[in-house]
């Protein structure tokens, strides 16, 4: 828990600058060694307390990706001059095939855990507080923030009215047609609704005057966000050298 | 490009920029319900389009990069990377409002369809070179039969491409419709160029 605590005390900034250094090195690294990455990130992940929510990013994302990449790659159009295969029940099975899907699907969960990281470990009001220094104007800030906060306020929307039809015995059967019948409808009462609410809110604004603010001074980084930005740094130079230099 | 990006931000109106938050928030929560219930379509750009009809096209592209972003965020990390296409149909739809091409339901449907085949155009590089050619649709399977008949990855992703967009924008420009065709005008009045642009009379 201190080690959690200690990341969250660290600048938004920083841990933007480390979340997308490790997005690129996903992307820079090649071979086996983005495997290795990804049992780092599964630590640092247990370790910020993210266990749950990798998991579950893991089963709805990476895993149907990755079964698909497997039967993909491996069965339907293997990699070229692969040589090792594997017999199974008339079934021709590409090896480096699988690899070749299992190094593609690392690379999404090693993307995921760091942006599932980021997020757990960061505060909206430290997120906002950190757009600001990165010199964003609050009227765009308030967007990007506001964005969170009616996403989570429709899918509640939506979930209850989904709920409610499903109670009523209303589940729109497995035919396609019979599932747009039953879903789309309620999406005129929701997208109204929530543009009637935007009208509010700007009238809202209007009546508090929303002006942006003087210009503000620079929060200046500590010791512990040296330290991680000089780790991102590292960590992308390395994976560039990997990529074009030693191979 | 800091202090432009800012200033157009401050030439937007109060209405438009609570109006863009919207439109990410119906992208994203849309988007999950199709997953949901297995449709086989993406309908994650209703708002984007809604907002640049409205709006017009600046707002369409914040709308639209600001989704993906936060998608990344909290639904799909893979969605960044779409960050182009996203810019582009906010950009192409406020470009067809501001002719007026969304006065009549035949030009929003060939509107829509255009869209489709330029973000199959632009999407095939992305899914190419990063994500070998397979994503989590159904539209990999006919990649990978495109590419058992001898073509590249990259004109067989454009290939399944142009032939899956299209019909999901089309549908996205079809709801768009039916949903501006039904808005109050009264709430149309904020943003005086979607009146002129949709074709919609305001009573007196």
């Amino acid at each position: 828990m201190q080690i959690v605590e200690s990341a969250q005390r660290l600048d938004s900034r920083s841990k933007l600058f480390l979340w997308l250094s490790i997005v690129t090195t996903a992307f820079l690294l090649i071979g086996n060694m983005i495997l290795l990455y990804l049992c780092i990130l599964a630590l640092v992940a247990s370790v910020a307390g993210c266990l749950k929510a990798t998991v579950h990013f893991a089963s709805r994302i990476v895993l149907p990706t990755l079964l698909m990449l497997i039967f993909i790659y491996g069965l339907l159009i293997p990699p070229s001059n692969s040589a090792y295969h594997v017999h199974i029940a008339n079934v021709n099975i590409n090896i480096n095939g699988i690899i070749s899907g299992l190094r593609i699907s690392a690379r999404l969960m090693v993307v995921g855990m760091s942006t599932i990281t980021f997020v757990k470990l960061t505060p909206q009001t430290q997120l906002v507080a950190g757009l600001r220094d990165l010199g964003l104007s609050p009227s765009l800030i308030a967007v990007f923030i506001s964005s969170f906060n009616l996403y989570s306020l429709i899918v509640r929307r939506m979930r209850q009215i989904i709920d409610a039809q499903r109670s009523r015995g209303l589940t729109g059967g497995n035919l396609i047609i019979g599932r747009v019948r039953m879903y789309i409808p309620i999406l005129r009462p929701l997208v109204f609704g929530m543009v009637l609410s935007a009208a509010e809110r700007s009238a809202l604004w209007r009546s508090r005057n929303y002006i942006e603010s003087a210009s503000r001074e620079l929060q200046r980084f500590r010791q512990a966000d040296f330290v991680v930005i000089s780790v991102a740094c590292v960590m992308v130079l390395s994976g560039a050298y990997i990529r074009w230099l030693a191979n | 490009m800091r202090d432009d990006v800012n200033h157009k931000v401050k030439m937007i109106s109060t209405a438009t920029l609570t109006l863009i938050p919207v439109g990410v928030a119906v992208n994203l929560a849309v988007g999950t319900v199709v997953q949901i219930i297995k449709l086989p379509v993406f309908l994650d750009s209703i708002g984007t389009v809604l907002v640049a009809v409205l709006a017009g096209a600046v707002p369409g592209i914040i709308t639209g990069a600001i989704t993906v972003f936060v998608g990344g965020l909290i639904t799909n990390p893979v969605l960044p990377w779409f960050v182009l296409t996203a810019i582009a149909i906010g950009w192409f739809s406020g470009f067809c409002s501001s002719r007026g091409y969304f006065k009549r339901l035949w030009t929003w449907a060939i509107c829509g369809i255009l869209m489709g085949v330029i973000a199959g155009i632009i999407s095939a590089p992305v899914i190419t070179y990063l994500f070998g050619g397979v994503t989590q649709s159904g539209s990999s399977f006919v990649v990978a039969y495109l590419i058992s008949t001898g073509r590249t990855v990259l004109r067989s992703v454009f290939l399944a491409g142009l032939a899956c967009d299209p019909v999901d924008k089309l549908i996205t420009f079809i709801i768009v419709w039916g949903l501006v065709k039904g808005l109050p005008t009264n709430l149309l009045a904020n943003f005086p160029d979607a009146i002129k642009n949709t074709g919609k009379t305001v009573a007196r």
